[in-house]
């Protein structure tokens, strides 16, 4: 009897619109989070949050009761049963496909090989090398911390004065250079440049790579080289530096008059006129040994530029590492190779790029189709194109997006990697939907509406309802 | 109320007259007009010079023709005459911030390319979107609108110097030669037409009245003034047309545009069905209300003539669409503007025949009649032109079945939309009088709903299957498809609020208009308010303040008639 009265509440009308009006808030709140920030964000704070799990459990929790309520069904009760139960399949269908599915990246570069899977999530891993060779494995686990700040749950590897210690996160930060002063030995020299004229105004760092040298710069207005070795002029509007002691040498070169314009020293602080362009070149900071840090600034919202980086302190000294990269650190004795990156999964087996194909529109770069034709195990050579993809060994490829340089010319092709156990669930579930949906409202409201003026009474409605809104 | 009678139909009439007298005289006719036919390639298609000129004229200037003289006429103009047109304020810069920026006289919208390409803060603030470009991020109404003017003056740069009209072909590569860059015969060939288009020009300009801009031109174009008339003039250019096509087409037979698709498409540009069709629809919708309050059979008739009359150019115009861009009609916002309203019409004939309710039938003309006149209003932010779709749009199949039932969807919650407003109206005036009509308009507010959701589902489901099938993916909590969903659950909470009896039939009337916000979130709102999601490819700016005003006089309406009839069901009991 209890049990009865339980089944009647779970299964009211009342909570079935609070729980859809809950799930249309929530999904308004998942958009608006997506276009501040983007769609990891959303996943992870809204669509995939506690709450938005309670609401769903309540929604399967009425549609059930609700169906046990009208228990015996009779034959009008076929559409409603359809549509409840299609709901209920779909959602569980999704759940499979969350739980056990694959859906990830595969980046293949020109003529590359690739059987790692990028997958959302990301992995935090240390080695050890003892000898300068082999790098051991000492720890690696996939970390959240966007959920999880590593202020709030620590991350601790070893133990005093041996110990790595995870301090901070940015979930969007960008990765900012800053040049300082060296004394080791084989660290490259550096300086710093103005260029002005009455249109332009900007100031470059330029450095020398440890081993390296000679490095161009194409500064817009003019070609900057740093170099150790005599120039060889080849054209075009050059500005040479050498470094000489504490001051530098400079030769500038003018493309109207095919050669040499002009050559001196100069220290930091002093400015000289290039001669083309009206430019002046300003010499702001100059370095005989400088090395280059990096360091992440926090941003609130993420641009094409940003990524996630994390913070560790070892021995009193503290790194940045952004993600998908390492940060090595040296002791007398060992090596730690500290690396911060995408969850991967592995295929098992590699899939080759052999070409890439790129249709465009009549006469513009505009993409009109792409398609990768790829080398697989078994299958021999295969094509990816939008909208057809590839089956093997239970992945299904897709051809995502294609990367290019400026001359229009494909450098990576990126293919959409998906193992989907919860695919048929989902489509038997929508044809249920679907089905139940058409005979609710359109069958019975074709044969009534003819004869009736007014809202016909839906059979379906129980008596008790009737009577509150007849109240009303 | 034979007075009454007499007086409601003369009115009627009388205002039908208005509307046929009032109808926008398009500037159509031009001695250059034989230009027009010239096969153009063009952001990824060929297309008549027609169109071309009118899509450029559009961007410089914000409307497709310029103080009585046709776009083609302007645009040639450019690159024969380009000093007097430097002079000319012709490049439109709404944006006041844009203007403030570049410190332009406030009081002006259009501005002569020489100014805005003298102005020495242009370069400035053209180097702040660059580096917003490479930085990556999300550009603002302010630095779309610096975008929109790096493209105005590029474009009217390099039309002048002849580098943006590509009007040959190449037997090796699959872009045209520009104009600059013609050699041999076809170059001398594209100089007569030139001769011929300024002697047409000038024959024209020969004949009074004469507008300023015709006396700079005169001025300009000096001694090429001549005594032949204007339809001579335009013969030798015809045939000057002819032999530049014939040459051309030689090069590359199958790729050149066939005549038959260029006549087509000036047809389009000049007919503008949906235009008639609009005006069709606001004359049915007349005479129809009209025959209900006077009971009159020939009006009734009349109405369902203009009707069909309607509905059938809707049909032309969309069909012409489909013929020319070689896709189904609902790849951007403004070819879903113009689906919807069919979609509406289309569930209002249903409609009728189920309830024959004639309400249903005027209040889906009035909202073709509103949508349409919008496609025509607002061409910078319901872009008009047909540009080449997105690789992953290419499959059409799934396209078409998806996208054109949800488009369709949203036409039947805007016909219950409607018939909301139509119903709170009556409300307003006497609930008790009109309470048949009430009974009528809210079950045909119901059964659009239901419409609808049927709709919609389905739709949604399709989407998701088309996303399965593309990438992978069923539901990925794109924008999009999450406010297709919202609003979907919006409706359905509403149909099962009505079985609890939270919702009569004033509720029903309300939550229809209420609702329907959510359906302007998912169909505008998303591209253009949002701007986030896998959907990219419809992305567009502006208009915004326009819909919020719209959803808030609504709001405000509907509030307002909830708030008089409380007062009222107060005193009465």
């Amino acid at each position: 009897m209890k049990l009865k009265k339980v089944v009647k509440n779970l299964a009211s009308l009342r909570l079935a619109v609070l729980v859809i009006v809950l799930l249309a808030i929530i999904a308004a709140v998942g958009t608006i989070y997506e276009a501040k920030y983007d769609a990891q964000m959303a996943q992870k704070l809204v669509y995939r949050s506690s709450y938005m799990y309670v609401v769903m459990g309540l929604l399967i929790v009425n549609l059930i009761a609700v169906m046990v309520d009208r228990w015996p069904w009779k034959t009008k009760h076929i559409s409603f049963v359809l549509a409840h139960i299609g709901i209920i399949i779909l959602l569980l269908g999704s759940y499979m496909t969350q739980k056990l599915g694959v859906d990830g990246n595969l980046a293949l570069t020109m003529g590359g090989a690739n059987q790692y899977v990028s997958v959302d999530g990301t992995e935090l891993a240390i080695f050890a090398s003892f000898d300068g060779k082999g790098l051991t494995p000492l720890y690696q686990r996939t970390v959240d911390f966007l959920i999880n700040p590593p202020q709030k749950e620590k991350i601790v590897f070893g133990r005093e004065p041996d110990q790595i210690e995870v301090i901070d996160y940015y979930h969007y930060a960008i990765q900012q250079s800053e040049i300082l002063q060296s004394d080791k030995p084989n660290d490259g020299p550096a300086l710093r440049i103005q260029l002005q004229n009455s249109r332009v105004n900007m100031s470059q760092w330029l450095k020398l790579e440890p081993g390296k040298d000679t490095s161009v710069s194409n500064l817009g207005p003019a070609k900057v080289v740093l170099t150790l070795l005599p120039y060889k002029y080849e054209g075009g509007n050059v500005l040479v530096l050498t470094p000489d002691g504490e001051r530098w040498k400079y030769f500038v070169f003018t493309q109207s008059r095919g050669g040499l314009t002009g050559k001196g020293k100069v220290q930091e602080g002093d400015q000289i006129s290039l001669g083309w362009m009206e430019l002046k070149m300003t010499l702001l900071r100059s370095y005989t040994r400088a090395r280059e840090i990096l360091t992440y600034e926090k941003r609130n919202t993420p641009t094409q530029q940003t990524r996630s980086a994390v913070k560790i302190r070892y021995q009193g000294d503290e790194y940045w590492i952004g993600l998908n990269s390492v940060v090595k650190l040296f002791t007398s004795e060992k090596m730690y190779y500290i690396s911060f990156a995408q969850r991967r999964i592995d295929l098992g087996f590699p899939i080759k790029l052999q070409k890439f194909n790129i249709g465009r529109y009549q006469g513009t770069m505009r993409a009109s189709s792409y398609e990768s034709e790829v080398l697989v195990p078994d299958l021999g050579e295969q094509k990816i194109s939008m909208n057809e993809p590839l089956k093997y060994k239970g992945f299904t490829f897709y051809q995502a997006s294609f990367e290019q340089d400026e001359m229009g010319k494909p450098t990576m092709s990126i293919l959409s990697v998906n193992y989907d156990p919860g695919r048929w669930i989902k489509y038997f579930g929508s044809l249920g939907i679907v089905l139940g949906v058409i005979m609710l409202f359109y069958f019975r409201g074709l044969g009534r509406s003819t004869k009736s003026v007014g809202i016909p009474p839906i059979t379906s409605v129980p008596k008790r309802e009737v009577l509150n809104e007849l109240k009303n | 109320m034979n007075l009454k009678t007499k007086f409601n139909r003369l009115f009627c009439l009388s205002l039908v007259l208005f509307i046929l007298m009032g109808v926008p005289l398009q500037v159509t006719a031009s001695v250059a007009d034989p230009i027009k036919y010239l096969p153009v390639q063009d952001a990824g298609r060929i297309k008549p010079y027609d169109t071309f000129a009118r899509e450029a004229l559009e961007l410089v200037y914000g409307k497709s023709s310029y103080k009585g003289k046709t776009a083609v006429e302007v645009v040639s103009t450019w690159m024969v005459i380009p000093d007097l047109w430097d002079k000319i304020e012709i490049v439109e810069v709404r944006h006041s911030g844009v203007r403030e920026a570049l410190k332009l006289e406030e009081k002006r919208i259009h501005y002569s390319p020489i100014e805005l390409l003298n102005n020495i803060r242009i370069p400035l603030v053209m180097q702040e979107l660059r580096s917003m470009r490479e930085k990556g991020e999300k550009l603002n109404p302010y630095f779309q609108e610096v975008q929109r003017l790096e493209n105005q003056l590029s474009l009217y740069q390099a039309i002048k110097m002849g580098l943006a009209l590509r009007v040959v072909p190449q037997k090796e590569k699959d872009q045209w030669l520009a104009v600059s860059e013609l050699t041999g015969p076809l170059r001398e060939n594209f100089i007569q037409i030139t001769t011929d288009f300024v002697k047409a020009i000038a024959a024209q300009n020969s004949l009074p009245p004469k507008s300023g801009i015709q006396e700079s031109e005169d001025k300009y174009l000096g001694a090429m003034g001549s005594k032949i008339s204007p339809s001579q003039a335009q013969n030798t250019l015809k045939k000057a047309v002819t032999d530049f096509i014939e040459s051309a087409r030689a090069i590359d037979p199958l790729n050149y545009g066939t005549s038959l698709a260029m006549k087509l498409e000036v047809h389009y540009n000049q007919f503008h069905p949906f235009m008639w069709a609009w005006i069709a629809y606001l004359i049915c919708a007349i005479l129809l209300y009209s025959s209900g309050v006077n009971k009159n059979k020939l009006l009734k008739k009349l109405g369902w003539g203009f009707l069909w009359a309607a509905f059938l150019l809707h049909i032309y115009g969309m069909g012409l669409r489909v013929y020319l861009a070689g896709r189904p009609p609902v790849s951007n916002m403004y070819e879903t503007v113009v689906w919807v309203p069919w979609g509406c019409m289309l569930f209002a004939l249903i409609l009728n025949r189920w309830l024959k309710n004639q309400m249903v039938l005027i209040v889906a003309a009035l909202v073709a009649v509103f949508c349409l006149i919008l496609t025509d209003l607002s061409p910078t932010v319901l872009d008009d032109s047909i540009q080449p779709l997105e690789p992953v749009l290419r499959s059409t199949f799934w396209l078409s079945t998806h996208v054109l039932i949800i488009a369709i969807s949203y036409a039947a919650f805007f016909l219950a939309f409607a018939l909301g407003d139509w119903v709170l109206y009556l409300f307003l005036r006497d609930e008790k009088k009109y309470q048949t009509q009430i009974s009528e308009g809210v079950l045909a507010i119901y059964r659009s709903i239901q419409i609808g959701v049927v709709l919609l589902a389905i739709g949604i489901i399709l989407g998701g299957v088309w996303a399965d099938y593309s990438w992978g993916r069923f539901w990925g909590w794109d924008p999009k498809e999450t406010w297709a969903l919202i609003a979907l659950l919006g409706y359905i909470a509403l149909l099962h609020a009505r079985l609890v009896g939270w919702v009569n039939k004033f509720g029903l009337a309300a939550w229809s208009i209420l609702s329907f916000s959510l359906v302007i979130m998912a169909w505008y709102g998303v591209n253009f308010v949002l701007g986030a999601g896998l959907h990219s490819y419809g992305f567009g700016a502006g208009g915004v303040e326009y819909v919020t005003a719209f959803v808030a006089a609504h709001l405000c309406f509907v509030g307002f008639v909830f708030t008089v009839r409380n007062s009222r069901l107060g005193k009465s009991s």
